[in-house]
Parts: C-alpha cells; structure tokens; sequence
C-alpha cells in the first residue's frame, strides 16, 4: 500500500520532472507556423476545401454528415445481417440441394455426370465371374458406393442409365456356377447425391441367357431392351440369340429398401418365392421365354418365324408387351440402344469374322412386327472400323465408336466418336460434312445413311459433332452417352475409362484404380 | 494506490486498446461557418501563438524530442486549419489540439516501434542518461520511468500531472471513461512508486 504522503511526494516528482523536461520549449524555441500561402499548400486547398462549385453550406455538409452515419448505422449491420442470412441460406438450402439433388450431377468436371456406375470383375473374389456394381466418381475415379449383391450367388453382369442418376443392372449366377436357374434378375435403383444408391427395386427376373450380354433402358425409364441366348451350349456356341424389347410399366414388383439395400429374398438364386408371385405380365411371357428356349437354336435364320408374341413395343403399347428379334447367324448383336420414348431400338452388331461383312448399327422402330432383325431394321451405318455404340438416351441419336482407317491392329489404334443423327434427315436442318472415312466406305460396305422416325425410312447421311479420340486402344471396351447427350463415356479401352465432351471434343481421363477389377459393363 | 503491476498495465492496455488505437478529439461540429482562407489564416496563428509552447511541451513529455513534438504541433494546427470551417466554437480549439498532438504521438510512437525492429536510431529522448535537457538525476529517472509504462498510462499522467486536466477532461480528450481514467492513473503510479522505490 502506499501512503497518502508517499503518493503525494510521487506527485510531487512527477510534476517536476515534466515542468523540467518541458522547460526546454520555450516560445523562443517553438517553430512559427509557415507563411499563409505555405500553410494553404500544406493543408491542401485550404480550410474546408470546397468543390470547383464553391463552398458547400452548412446544411449540405450536415446532410452530407447525416447520411454517412447513416450508412454506418444503417447500411453497414444490413449489409451484415444479409450477409449472414446468405450464408445461412446457403448452407441450409442451396447445399443441401446441391448434395442431394439432381443439381450435383451439374458439378462434375466439364459438366458430366458427377458419378457413372460400374460392374468390374472381382480380382479378390475366388469365384469365377464374379463381380462388383462400383458407382464411381467421375472426376476422381474413386469408387464411392457399392451396390451390394442381390442375393447369395447373384452378381451383377450389366449396367445401363436411364438418367444420369437413375439405373438398370442385370444380375445373374456367375458364368459356369453350377445349378444356375438360367435366369437374370433385373433391377432398379436410383443415386443420391453423394453417389449412394437407394430405392433399389427388383424388377423381373429374365429367364434364358447366360449371361446377359447387353442392356438397354429409354430414358422414361418404361421400356427395356436386351440380349439373350439360350442357356444350352449349342444355343451359347451358335451365335444367335433374341434381342428382346419389354414395357416395364406393369412388369415390377418394387421391393424397395429405405437403406440403399437390396430387400429380396436369400434365396434369390434358387427360385425364389417371389417368383411365385411374379405379375400376370411375367407369367403371361410366352413359354419360350420362361423356360430355356430350345426353339431359339432350331429357329431357321432366314426363316422369318419369331419366337415371341407379335404385340408390339411402341410408346403406346400396353405394359408388359414384348416383342423379340432374332439375331442373324452371321452376325451377333454387341450392342443396344433406346430412343427416349422406347420406340427406336438401336443395334450393333458385328459380323463372325469368317464372313468378312462390315459391323453394321441397324435400326429398328420398336412397333416392328417380331422376327429375324435384319428383314426388319434399316442400316443406320456400315463400317469396319465400327467398335461400338450406344444411344443418347434423351435424344434421337446414336453415337458410336469408329477406328480410323488405316491403323493397324498391332498398333495403338486412333478411333473416332459420332453422334449419328437418326431424326435429322427429313428436314436436312443439319449440314455437316462426314468423316472422308464414311463417306469412302471400304468395298463391300453399304453407305452410311440416316434414318427417320417420322417416316420410318432411310435417309442420306446425317452425321453430326463428329469427334476423334485418340486412344491406345488394345482391349475394346464400350461407351456410354449421358443423359444430356453431350458427354460419353469410354469405359474399358486399354482397361481406362474416360470421358469425352461431344461439343468441345475435350477427352478427358478418369483417374483409374488399377487396382480395381477390368470393367465390363458401365453407364451414366 | 493499489498494487498495480507492469502486467496489469499492460493488459488493461491491450484490454482497451481498440480505444487507444482510436484517434481522440473533442471537435464540435454543432454550428455551421463558411469561412474563407484569409480569415482562418489569421485565426490560426492566434491560436498558435496562445497555445504552441504549451502543447509542445506536451508532446515533449510524451514523445521526449522536442523535434518530433514541433512536427506533430504543425501537424496538429494544419489539421486545425482544415477544419476550421467546421469549428465556430472558440473553446472547442484548444481540446481540439490537445487531442491532435496525442493522435499524433501515438503516430509518432507507432513510427519509433517500427523503427526499433529495424534498429533504426532516433533521437535521444530528454530523460536518457546522456541528454542534458534534464539536470537532475531524479528527474530523469522518474521519467525513464514514466517511458516504461503503457502508452495509455503515459498519457493519462501526461494530462493529469502536466497539463493538470481533470479525469473528466481526460476522458473526454482520450474518449474513455472516467473510471478508466481513474483506474489507470491509480495503476500507474503504483508501478512507479514501485519502480523508482517509492514503497519498502
């Protein structure tokens, strides 16, 4: 503590030693202001500098004073609470939004589709065939979700999109499993935001191909399309199968899991109960089609006589109709597409090689009457370097995969990816010059040609954003085009998959997870 | 005087050192005059020559060179020029200065810390054992002493015990309370009492 005199007598010498340092300014000792003029200068325009207009007044300044705080009082917490309202909107609207909506598929790179889903064959797996359905980021090549195996023994053979969030999958007992019921199972499920799957919903099983070989889903997500040979040897080994056309509308039996799994029965790979209880649609399926169809193998190629029901499969059919085609023996389908109503169905098909014909993509209008293909589609392209196809799934078109001329099957081989326009040529808006490749089709090839819903016919050619990309290509793969039709993905070529921007014609590599299994099947 | 300490100061500095940090003034605003450049010329040097000495004295004893005092009275009285359109008030002249020679030694002072971490050397300050402006040793141990403190403490004894202002005029110049003033001053000289052995 310090005493009242203590205090004092520190006062006291506080006050001394600053008169003492003061001391030494005197008014001798003070410099004088500068001269007016100086002073002017140094202070600016001088006291108050006016605008060229003159001195504002008094009240002008007031105002002016008044409005300032006013922005300081006012403007500036506005400015803040919105500030802060726009952060807690976007937190709690648009990000919700964008992580779980159809909007986060906007934010993959260049605009794909942010995830694709992928059906690689297990390497850790000690059965044979076994496989796994990845859904896969675009942009990282990371696998985000699994969809997980239907049921013991089932594994997923083939992917398709019906949009760029909603999917297909066939499973079946892996190839050569023994007690394999020779049939695949479809289902149905959707991604959420964050790549993750849900509503998986079984849709039918699919009696008499081992294995599926291809897949196809319109974009309205009610007709299907696929491949199929018979479960026998002789049928797998000749080379023809059907190509079938189903309406899904009244086929379902949804069995959704809130969880993302698969809700159906264990015994799935057996008969499962279920089956029991498959819609009248299903049972309805003539009988060639519910049992292992011996008639596929003793079907006469050029006979014309199909093994199906006869209704058929255009936008206005009824749910549950199906139509089916059957293959050619010379020639063997290797890929499949759907208009976006189901009403086009689009084919590849790739001749047996002691043939020597050219792969061909035909089309087909889906209300074609059932029977052999090629007595019913039109020859969308002919060409020897085709390698593969698919079909926009919202548009009426077809894109495909074409080797350039001249490279060499030993050698990284360059290839070029179309969109081949099928409802363009009637009204000849587009005018775009063809690949001097196509429009030169080696001897023997049919002309490429364009075809027309409106009139059902063939038109000249029509090809349109044609792009090349130059792969090294030694192990084909296939491709996949979005929902929007602008972007494809090249999946399993040289074991990479990427990705290519059919406008700007950037190609664009899926950083690729070697150590992940070779795709077989993928979609977007 | 309470038991103060070198922390206490210090941390009731950096407690109110957004005010610190906050230029000081006492200009009025509350009535309206154009005026012209002659006659705030003659205006200002009135009141330059009624209060220089006194407000570089000030400025002396907060910064300790009587160079950088003079500078930062010119500035204080240009900055009085430009504003003398706004100031009608004769009374509100010399708080307005007062309050523009410590905005302008914490300038200053902000200056010499910068300085100081480049090792620049300024000049000597009036209370170094090598300035002669002080004669007695007492003298300039008690204001080396007072150079220690905070800034916030320098000038609260500044204006008390130099300028013998009242705390309420010293929260007015420094735009804090009263009780600030109060606590500071008391916290200060107890640091002193106990820096130039004052207590046991």
């Amino acid at each position: 503590m310090t005493t009242p005199d203590e205090l004092a007598r520190l006062e006291h010498r506080l006050r001394d030693a600053y008169c003492a340092a003061a001391q030494a300014v005197g008014p001798a000792t003070v410099r004088d202001l500068p001269a007016p003029a100086e002073l002017a200068r140094l202070a600016g325009a001088g006291p108050d500098a006016a605008p060229a207009g003159g001195t504002p007044s008094w009240a002008e300044q007031r105002t002016a004073y008044r409005q300032r705080a006013v922005t300081r009082r006012v403007a500036v917490p506005a400015a803040a609470f919105a500030a802060v309202a726009a952060a807690v909107l976007t937190v709690a609207v648009v990000v919700p939004r964008l992580v779980d909506g159809r909007t986060a598929a906007a934010l993959a790179p260049g605009g794909a589709p942010a995830f694709y889903a992928a059906v690689k064959t297990d390497a850790d797996s000690a059965v044979v065939g076994a496989t796994e359905l990845d859904i896969v980021s675009t942009a990282t090549g990371r696998v985000v979700s699994r969809v997980p195996p239907p049921g013991p023994g089932l594994t997923f053979q083939v992917v398709t999109a019906i949009s760029d969030d909603a999917f297909i999958a066939a499973a079946e007992p892996p190839q050569g499993a023994t007690g394999a019921s020779c049939r695949s199972w479809l289902y149905r499920f959707s991604l959420t935001g964050q790549g993750q799957p849900e509503q998986v919903t079984r849709l039918m099983p699919v009696a008499g191909l081992v294995p599926l070989r291809q897949l196809a889903a319109s974009a309205d997500g009610r007709t299907i399309a696929f491949g199929r040979t018979g479960c026998s040897e002789i049928a797998i080994g000749s080379g023809r199968g059907q190509i079938v056309v189903q309406r899904l509308a009244a086929v379902g039996s949804p069995a959704a899991s809130p969880s993302g799994g698969i809700s159906i029965s264990p015994a799935l790979a057996s008969t499962p109960p279920s089956l029991a209880s498959t819609p009248p649609a299903l049972a309805s399926t003539p009988p060639s089609l519910a049992s292992t169809p011996p008639s596929l193998a003793s079907t006469p190629p050029a006979s014309g006589t199909t093994s199906s029901s006869s209704a058929p499969a255009a936008a206005g059919t009824p749910p549950g109709a199906t139509t089916v085609f059957t293959e050619s023996p010379s020639a063997v389908a290797t890929g499949l597409g759907l208009s976006a109503r189901g009403d086009q169905l689009f084919v590849m098909t790739e001749a047996w090689k002691p043939t020597g014909l050219p792969s061909r993509i035909l089309v087909v209008p889906a209300s074609s009457p059932p029977g052999p293909l090629t007595q019913r589609a039109h020859v969308l392209l002919s060409d020897y370097g085709l390698l593969a196809m698919a079909a926009s799934p919202a548009g009426p078109e077809v894109a495909g995969i074409t080797q350039v001329p001249g490279s060499r099957p030993n050698l990284p081989m360059q290839f070029a990816v179309g969109e081949f326009s099928t409802d363009g040529g009637a009204d000849g808006a587009k005018q775009v010059v063809p690949p001097a490749h196509l429009l030169a089709p080696p001897h023997g090839a049919a002309p490429p040609g364009s075809f027309t819903s409106r009139t059902n016919a063939l038109m000249p050619l029509n090809i349109g954003r044609l792009r090349r990309a130059y792969l090294a290509v030694e192990i084909a793969g296939g491709l996949s085009v979005d929902g929007s039709g602008q972007h494809v993905l090249l999946f399993g070529w040289q074991q990479q998959s990427h990705y290519l921007n059919l406008e700007t014609g950037q190609v664009t590599l899926v950083p690729h997870d070697v150590s992940s299994g070779r795709v077989r099947s993928a979609a977007w | 005087v309470g038991g103060g300490t070198w922390a206490s100061l210090a941390l009731a500095d950096m407690r109110d050192d957004a005010q610190r940090e906050r230029p000081v003034g006492v200009l009025s605003v509350t009535e309206p005059s154009p005026i012209g450049a002659e006659q705030a010329d003659q205006l200002i040097r009135e009141a330059h020559q009624a209060h220089a000495v006194r407000l570089v004295r000030l400025a002396l004893v907060l910064l300790g060179d009587q160079a950088s005092a003079e500078d930062v009275v010119q500035d204080a009285f240009l900055g009085l020029y430009r504003s003398m359109g706004r100031l009608r008030d004769p009374e509100k002249v010399v708080p307005y200065l007062r309050a523009s020679v410590i905005n302008g030694a914490r300038t200053v002072l902000r200056g010499r810390r910068r300085a100081a971490a480049r090792r620049v050397q300024h000049e000597l300050p009036v209370w170094s054992a090598e300035s002669a402006a002080i004669a007695s040793e007492d003298r300039r141990e008690v204001l080396a002493a007072v150079a220690r403190l905070p800034g916030r403490a320098r000038e609260v004894l500044a204006l008390r015990y130099y300028l013998d202002l009242t705390d309420t005029e010293i929260a007015a110049t420094l735009r804090i309370s009263r009780g600030t003033v109060s606590s500071t001053a008391s916290r200060a000289l107890a640091v002193l009492a106990r820096d130039l052995k004052e207590l046991p």
